[in-house]
């Protein structure tokens, strides 16, 4: 189907690839239809567009939290593997949504509140975990061991 | 002294300290002490209860709101930042 899009003129996304949202996202809870795009077509980058197919104008920049944190912690309750329909064993895919200020060395992931995905089901939701260990900002570009 | 009426579906209970509400067969929420204006709630729950204060909503929310405010920037120098970090 095709979607139109502020920053991509018009997409044109197969219904096998809508990731649904049941509950929206924290602040955007009417937006229940996403799709993954490239962050760019001619580069190669491990950010994606998690861009709405509701709203032309919202598009996220995620990524993939294990990429630069293999040891990320990532742990849900069987509950809540359940609201999105993974079985209490299943691997858990995981994307953290990217704030990109003007200053890019600067840039910031979201580790406390990741968007978990069931990717056989395309069914996603964003959970907030409980631990103390990560926050809201933190610096992508960090090195662990400074 | 500034006090908050709560909201229309808002079930208002008074309690005095060492007093308990249950809610469900499995939640007990125990008012611990008063000082002042502060109050210390214990909270007895299933293992797989999530418990947050709401100040972590809303500044997941915020976050996410200030997230999808992306003004234009410059992918292959944002890519390049990347790769460099990424670099065993």
């Amino acid at each position: 189907m095709k979607y139109p899009s502020a920053r991509f003129g018009e997409l044109e996304i197969p219904d096998s690839d809508v990731l649904h949202f049941p509950v929206g996202i924290l602040g955007f809870e009417d937006e229940k239809q996403f799709a993954l795009l490239p962050f760019d077509p001619n580069i190669e980058c491990p950010l994606q567009w998690l861009h709405s197919l509701q709203n032309p104008e919202l598009a996220f920049v995620v990524t993939d939290p294990y990429t630069y944190m293999p040891d990320y912690q990532l742990t849900l309750t069987d509950d809540e593997r359940k609201q999105i329909e993974l079985a209490p064993d299943d691997p858990l895919q995981a994307l953290v949504i990217v704030k990109i200020p003007q200053e890019y060395t600067q840039m910031t992931a979201n580790y406390i509140a990741p968007l978990v995905i069931n990717p056989d089901q395309h069914l996603c939701r964003q959970f907030v975990l409980t631990t103390m260990q990560y926050d809201t900002q933190h610096f992508l570009l960090q090195r662990t061991t400074p | 002294m500034t006090t908050y009426s709560g909201g229309p579906d808002m079930l208002v209970l008074t309690r005095k300290i060492g007093e308990s509400i249950q809610i469900n067969d499995d939640v007990k929420v125990t008012l611990i002490d008063i000082q002042g204006k502060t109050v210390r709630l214990g909270i007895e729950a299933p293992q797989d209860t999530k418990i947050y204060r709401e100040e972590v909503f809303l500044k997941i929310k915020e976050a996410n709101l200030s997230a999808a405010d992306a003004t234009a920037f410059d992918p292959a120098k944002i890519s390049q930042l990347i790769k460099d970090k990424l670099k065993p």
